[in-house]
């Protein structure tokens, strides 16, 4: 049971790991379980054999799994934060020019871990501007709007 | 059917038997790779035996149970289709709880296997008196045990129902699936309920016995020992937004969860329906003989071999 002891000392060393992600070692014992249930070699108990195979797979699973939980919680995390910077902006145009600490004083929780990557992101992206301590939206003039014929110009016209 | 599926890949092989037949089957069919088909069928095959067989292992103080929860994260229906597939035995054989006793009928057997238990007690002097023959009390017990067909299955439930169906449940163990609807009204709904399925669900997988909170001045008994997987199949930014959770109880869930995508595998091959039909036959015969096990109200303590 080479897998098995392996997995058992990398399970018990990666301790932060065992927090985190699927035990291993668990997962393939229940693996195990269903695999002995459906199939028997003849043997009364779980063999060796099927114990590496519900290791392999286990393994398998907890590697993707990791990789498909960063990748989904990654954009999700992404998605709130555009919902919340979209919010945060709508309020700056409520109140007009505003220091930050004034704006967070506008939502029920007002910490500042929460509001500060927010702004942070309305900053980045150029929706807003911060000017000697005041927060204000960056108002943005579509191209070419100037050079657009007026309903006076087209009256003449 | 005596045909075994290996496929080489990156796990190694998906294996012998009907599991491997049937992943590799569905992953042709639905372009999938079946390695993320295999472990819903592994949790399909823990939903149908349910309590009646547990592992002994160094890996785990006490008996390890079968429960598992899988979640899929499915962008375009496949894997659902594929996980119509898998449980539709367990929807089968659900049903027939239904057609074959009414609710009066099966609460008449349970007050029958109640008083039977009752006088076997009694009148047994040894432990390993266990007459398996049908006119002998244990043989009445276990074909009233079959009549009685506990509830195996429940799919999309509203906050709340699973305490619910558990503890009225026969045996203690349960599959649930939830869709993107069931599961984001399940987590979104930040309830007293909600928080209690999600912890229910954790101490499923565990084993552990789980307390019924309170309910006005009623207080019901423990759920002992519950044995419940879990499918999840939804859209990636519901399982992101479950993922993402800082609630604690679904924190914890989410630490039990197998989570799995939609991976590519070979092009889909021309379906042979004679081949397909046998064997989805093959997997229905598989959870009945499971099924049926569960029924006779089996307890098998299965060990690893020596070779282990």
């Amino acid at each position: 049971m080479k897998h098995w002891r392996q997995e058992m000392r990398q399970a018990s060393s990666s301790s932060s790991q065992q927090r985190l992600g699927l035990n291993v070692p668990v997962l393939a014992a229940k693996f195990a379980l269903c695999s002995r249930l459906v199939a028997s070699e003849g043997e009364p108990g779980v063999s060796g054999e099927a114990m590496d195979y519900s290791i392999r797979i286990a393994d398998w699973c907890s590697k993707y799994s990791a990789g498909v939980r960063d990748m989904l919680t990654k954009s999700s995390r992404r998605a709130t934060l555009v919902g919340a910077a979209d919010a945060m902006l709508k309020r700056i145009r409520e109140h007009g020019r505003i220091t930050p600490r004034d704006l967070y004083r506008t939502y029920d929780c007002q910490r500042k871990e929460l509001h500060d990557p927010v702004l942070e992101e309305l900053i980045n992206t150029g929706k807003v501007r911060c000017v000697d301590g005041f927060i204000e939206v960056v108002e943005s003039t579509p191209v070419n709007q100037s050079s657009l014929p007026t309903d006076a110009d087209v009256d003449s016209g | 059917m005596s045909a075994t599926a290996h496929r080489e890949g990156e796990a190694g092989i998906v294996g012998p038997g009907v599991i491997g037949q049937v992943t590799t089957q569905l992953g042709s069919n639905f372009s999938l790779s079946p390695y993320c088909i295999l472990p819903v069928c592994f949790a399909a095959i823990g939903g149908s035996l349910g309590k009646a067989a547990r592992l002994r292992t160094p890996v785990w103080p006490g008996l390890l149970n079968p429960a598992l929860h899988i979640a899929l994260s499915d962008a375009d229906g496949r894997l659902s289709q594929a996980l119509d597939f898998i449980l539709q035995p367990l929807r089968d054989l659900q049903n027939e709880r239904f057609v074959e006793e009414t609710e009066s009928t099966r609460r008449w057997i349970k007050q029958r296997i109640k008083s039977l238990e009752r006088v076997h007690e009694e009148w047994t002097t040894t432990d390993l008196e266990n007459d398996p023959s049908p006119e002998s009390r244990p043989g009445q017990i276990t074909a009233l045990r079959r009549r009685l067909k506990p509830r195996m299955l429940v799919e999309n439930p509203a906050p709340g129902q699973l305490v619910k169906v558990m503890s009225t449940s026969e045996d203690g163990a349960l599959l649930v699936t939830f869709d993107d609807n069931s599961l984001a009204a399940l987590f979104d709904a930040a309830t007293t309920k909600a928080a209690n399925d999600f912890r229910l669900l954790e101490h499923g997988w565990h084993g552990r016995t789980f307390e019924i909170p309170k309910v006005k001045g009623h207080c019901p008994g423990p759920i002992v020992e519950p044995v419940i997987s879990c499918l999840i199949v939804c859209h990636p930014d519901t399982l992101g937004r479950l993922l993402s959770s800082k609630e604690p109880v679904v924190a914890r869930f989410c630490r039990q969860l197998v989570t799995l995508s939609t991976c590519e595998g070979s092009p889909p091959r021309s379906i042979d329906s004679r081949q397909s039909v046998e064997l989805f036959d093959w997997w229905k015969e598989s959870n009945r003989e499971l099924v049926d096990r569960r029924r006779a109200g089996a307890d098998y303590r299965i060990a690893l071999s020596r070779s282990a």
